[in-house]
């Protein structure tokens, strides 16, 4: 499709659907969008990169009390699911809360960042449909949000930002519709690229996510050379038919795309300086490893792809331990460790530290009670923030107190209440990102009924 | 730019071994069907008409099977395929283990599910089997890796009771130790204040949420029944889980003499690893617990009588019958059933017209007799129908055109590269995709589903075509491919018709478009077969059936 077609299209999409943005606004939101970039450092390029931790991660086990009494306090809620005292990796946040903290102990590069004040913890984020306490949750006073402890509800909303009603699109998705057409001008690639599949983070309005593999963009065998070129002017052929069913032009449209958009990636990855920074080797398929691999490498080409603002979507299965947990649970840190630290290695090598921000989320934390040897559907969990642009080496929000009959659990089985909001967390990070203040409600709708549009963790400028 | 192809070479040596592996009868037929055996002629059924229904019922059309279903029209072929006992995976497997120089791994399974879906004369059954695998889902890609025979059995237990009674399917598969495994029922002991540990919760939240009744209460018709201010309902709430999660405590291994893994595992003579899971009462949480719709059970109850208290409640909860009817209409027929069909379906699985509740051959009969299975004049609704799951488009080839590879065998072992399916391999509970998926533009705006777009991508389309090369292109009968156990398409029958471009397309459209054809595509046929008239008749005819296998008319079944 012609960018033209793809904007009048795009317009009438807005229009029929009547959906979060009206067709006007979108306009204006984006012309604000891009007065308000306007001083932006660097070249201006700035990127978002999703580490989606997917089945729920237990981030008490990430970040963990240290101090002697809390510790066993911890160890007393956890059982058999509390990791030993004597190998965390301390950190040493101003915002302590009172208390000594330490990290996971395969987390070995991301305390060597928070010390050198590249990351930040955020405390206890959840999706909430409204600030809410125990005694709340327990009279059922405040709506918490719909199917909660549900893997794909949970899932969704953390990429929605939206608790407590569906909602088409997500937060990622939102932004591209405001700021793509205005920053990206070059040509069809979207705002939004998936190295993991299909998610709700990145589905617009109108502007939808680009698919891509840790190896690039695919492209079709054999249609090089003799009937093989047939070939594929008949598949062309086929798919520019316009179809009245919905599924062969669903089908059709994304076909096309894909074979227009290997051309200009392919070129742009196979004429780009290879990286030096190496990324660990590790097991499976799809690693983050690899994931983060390619962002690093289309990152160094988003000029040649005239790209001034990108968000990544990278996922790490592997996290839902309703067994197996401590075994399983380290290996995942491992993985996030490995992958993360060369990947701000790459950013630091490619100069553009200050420029992109790598952020977790994940389903919901861990129950803090152990089931056995696994634990179940928590809710609130702390998450890393990584980057340049990042005020490291501290904590954001408050840390649960985990101890027998915690006020901060919704149960006996520790289920931690967030007390910082998706919404908050996400706002902090759009601001960041260059959506303007009065721009975030219509990202976040919901934001106004939480406390803070910027938990200050990220230095907004 | 990446160049995809196949990357297992390296591991071939094992199966060069003489004998029974998992074989093709096929190999031992010679020549190919006769290209147009005569159609009964008292049949009622046009070709199209049979063709068009072996697409939903089957894994796809072949000639022979036209011609079967013409003779015996829609309810009698459909009687047949019930009655059609169950072809195994756990024969192959077994052959497997009593060679010693074949090690089992899950590519057996593989080879063993290719096998079974191409060739089994019960493709009824074994579609059933596949969808229901997709809905009580479990996975080799985590704990799993090493049950190769432990899932070709829950396989073959799903197919064995595809057309039984929900009920019976639903306690088989609780107590299946494969799905003990894999969402944690196995060995889940009672809360122990001791250890400060409570009981699992991952089976009692997903056999609520995606194997019975889903998370909003329903109406018969499928569509969710709203409170005063138009939000849907919840079916259940933690509390709910918990007290499900108490009631699924104390199962184990079969025959063991003590709870603990040391005396409990699979090398102890005693214990069948296979068979359903026993209970252990004393690690049974015997208190009262309170299931749906406020059912309560009393305190004291034996593991096995709050299990079945528990499934019966689950079982005749409203939601079950429209929550089970709407997921396998999108599996065999469309994406969007009409809320009326979904209905029809439902009330059958209510009542199969003998007071039975939860009869799957009346419920899958229901589904594809219903009129918006079977009228044609549903075909010009632009929400109608269904994309094909990438594995059936495969299938579908591989029946079209008689596929074998010259040892019988169909060494098709990592689906999930090309095609993203693997059979009881997905990424997580949640399938491939999930029943609720939209994609995004009309689809979505007009509040429609698409479940089989969630993996249909600028890479998935690329990755499947290109699987498509290989299996067409690269792997027809006249090529010698490096790998001797992949299946090649058997293209003489329609080498006869190279020359005569129309008759080849007239019969490349009921084999694999039911008649549905476009003209365009059809147009794009004729055109490519004048561009590449210089080009060898075989070159000619796989690259045709290449790009028609393709075009949308193909990949989405109407």
């Amino acid at each position: 499709m012609k960018r033209r077609d793809f904007l009048q299209r795009s317009m009438c999409t807005a229009l029929a659907t009547g959906g979060l943005l009206s067709a006007g606004g979108v306009l204006q939101l984006a012309q604000a969008a891009a007065l308000n970039n306007s001083g932006t450092r660097g070249t201006g390029y700035k990127a978002l990169v999703c580490v989606f931790l997917d089945g729920g991660n237990d981030s008490a086990n990430m970040v963990v009390p240290r101090g002697v009494a809390e510790h066993n306090a911890y160890a007393q809620v956890r059982g058999d699911l509390a990791l030993d005292r004597t190998g965390l990796l301390a950190i040493s946040p101003a915002n302590n809360g009172g208390r000594n903290w330490g990290l996971h102990p395969n987390l070995t590069g991301i305390q060597s960042l928070f010390d050198q004040n590249r990351v930040a913890v955020v405390s206890n984020v959840g999706s909430l449909a409204y600030p809410i306490n125990q005694a709340e949750y327990n009279n059922g006073s405040v709506p918490v949000p719909i199917n909660l402890f549900s893997h794909l509800d949970q899932q969704i909303q953390w990429q929605t930002s939206v608790a407590d009603k569906a909602s088409l699109s997500g937060w990622s998705g939102r932004i591209a519709d405001l700021l793509h057409s205005s920053m990206n001008s070059g040509n069809d690639l979207s705002m939004n690229i998936s190295l993991s599949g299909s998610n709700q983070l990145q589905v617009g309005e109108i502007i939808n996510q680009y698919h891509m593999t840790n190896q690039g963009s695919l492209s079709l065998n054999d249609v090089q050379w003799g009937a093989g070129t047939a070939r594929l002017a008949a598949i062309n052929a086929l798919l520019n038919e316009p179809q009245t069913n919905l599924f062969k032009q669903g089908y059709a449209d994304i076909f096309r795309r894909s074979l227009d958009l290997d051309g200009v990636i392919s070129v742009a990855l196979d004429n780009a300086n290879p990286l030096s920074t190496t990324f660990p080797p590790q097991q499976g398929r799809n690693t983050l490893s690899e994931q983060l691999e390619m962002v690093a490498r289309m990152i160094s080409v988003q000029s040649d792809l005239s790209m001034n603002r990108q968000v990544f979507f990278c996922r790490l299965s592997g996290f839902d331990n309703h067994d197996n947990h401590l075994n399983d649970h380290a290996i995942g840190m491992q993985n996030v460790d490995g992958a993360l630290t060369a990947f701000q290695a790459a950013m630091a090598e490619l100069g553009v530290e200050d420029q992109v921000t790598l952020f977790t989320a994940s389903d919901f934390s861990r129950t803090w009670v152990s089931n056995g040897q696994g634990s179940d559907h928590g809710w609130g969990a702390s998450h890393i923030v990584m980057g340049g642009a990042v005020n490291g080496g501290d904590f954001y929000g408050d840390m649960p107190i985990i101890e027998p009959g915690s006020i901060d659990s919704v149960s006996d089985h520790g289920r931690c209440i967030p007390t910082t909001a998706v919404d908050e967390y996400v706002a902090t990070i759009a601001q960041w990102f260059g959506v303007g203040i009065s721009q975030i409600p219509d990202i976040l709708p919901n934001i106004g009924r939480f406390n803070s549009s910027d938990l200050g963790f990220m230095n907004i400028t | 730019m990446l160049s995809r192809t196949c990357g297992f070479v390296l591991v071939l040596i094992w199966c060069q071994g003489v004998g029974a592996y998992c074989t093709s009868d096929s190999i031992f037929k010679s020549g190919v069907e006769n290209l147009y055996p005569a159609a009964p002629s008292n049949s009622l059924l046009t070709d199209q008409a049979a063709a068009r229904l072996l697409y939903q019922a089957t894994y796809g059309a072949k000639l022979s099977e036209i011609r079967r279903l013409q003779a015996l029209g829609v309810d009698q072929w459909i009687t047949e395929q019930i009655n059609q006992p169950a072809t195994l995976q756990e024969p192959c497997m077994q052959a497997i283990l009593n060679n010693p120089e074949w090690p089992l791994y899950q590519n057996s399974r593989m080879e063993s599910w290719f096998l079974n879906s191409a060739e089994g004369p019960d493709q009824l059954r074994q579609r059933m089997a596949f969808a229901w695998s997709e809905i009580f889902v479990v996975s080799d890609g985590a704990s799993l890796g090493n049950e190769v025979m432990g899932l070709a059995k829950y396989y073959d237990m799903l197919a064995i009771n595809a057309f039984g009674n929900y009920r019976d399917l639903l306690e088989d598969v609780t107590l299946n130790t494969m799905m003990g495994f894999y969402l944690g029922m196995f060995r889940n002991a009672k809360a122990d204040p001791v250890q400060g540990t409570q009981p699992d919760e991952n089976y009692a939240r997903e056999v609520l949420q995606l194997f019975s009744i889903g998370l909003h209460q329903l109406n018969l018709d499928g569509t969710e029944i709203l409170d005063l201010d138009d939000n849907p309902i919840p079916t259940y709430d933690q509390t709910t889980i918990e007290n499900f999660a108490r009631v699924f405590t104390g199962w184990n291994y079969a025959g063991c003499p003590e709870w603990n893994w040391l005396w409990c595992n699979p090398t102890e003579a005693t214990v069948d690893a296979y068979a359903p899971m026993e209970p252990f009462e004393n690690y049974h949480d015997i208190g009262a617990k309170t299931l749906l719709n406020n059912v309560q059970i009393p305190a004291g109850q034996t593991a096995y009588q709050d299990l079945t208290a528990a499934l019966d409640n689950i079982f005749n909860h409203t939601n079950v019958p429209p929550f089970i009817a709407k997921q396998l209409i999108q599996r065999f027929v469309s994406s969007n059933p009409s809320p009326a069909y979904v209905q029809r379906v439902a009330e059958v699985f209510v009542d199969n017209g003998a007071g039975v509740r939860g009869d799957l051959a009346a419920v899958i009969r229901a589904i594809l007799t219903d009129d918006e299975a079977r009228n044609p004049s549903h075909l010009t609704d632009p929400a109608y129908g269904k994309l094909k799951e990438p594995l059936l488009r495969y299938l579908n080839l591989l029946r079209a055109f008689e596929a074998r590879s010259p040892t019988g065998r169909y060494g098709n072992w990592n689906p999930e590269y090309g095609y993203l399916q693997r059979p009881l391999g997905a990424p997580s509970v949640f399938n491939f995709f999930t029943p609720g998926f939209q994609l995004p533009g009309p689809v979505r705006d007009q509040g429609l589903v698409s479940p089989e777009f969630q993996i249909t991508s600028e890479t998935t389309v690329i990755s499947v075509a290109n699987e498509m090369n290989e299996a067409i292109n690269r792997g027809h009968h006249l090529v010698t491919h490096w790998n001797e156990n992949m299946p090649r398409l058997q293209l003489q029958r329609e080498l006869l018709l190279i020359d005569t471009p129309a008759a080849l397309l007239d019969h490349l459209d009921l084999l694999l478009f039911s008649g549905q054809m476009s003209t365009q595509t059809r147009a794009v046929g004729m055109n490519l077969l004048t561009e590449i008239n210089q080009e060898p008749a075989i070159t000619r005819l796989a690259s045709l059936i290449y790009v028609l296998v393709l075009s949308p008319d193909f990949v989405v079944q109407r």
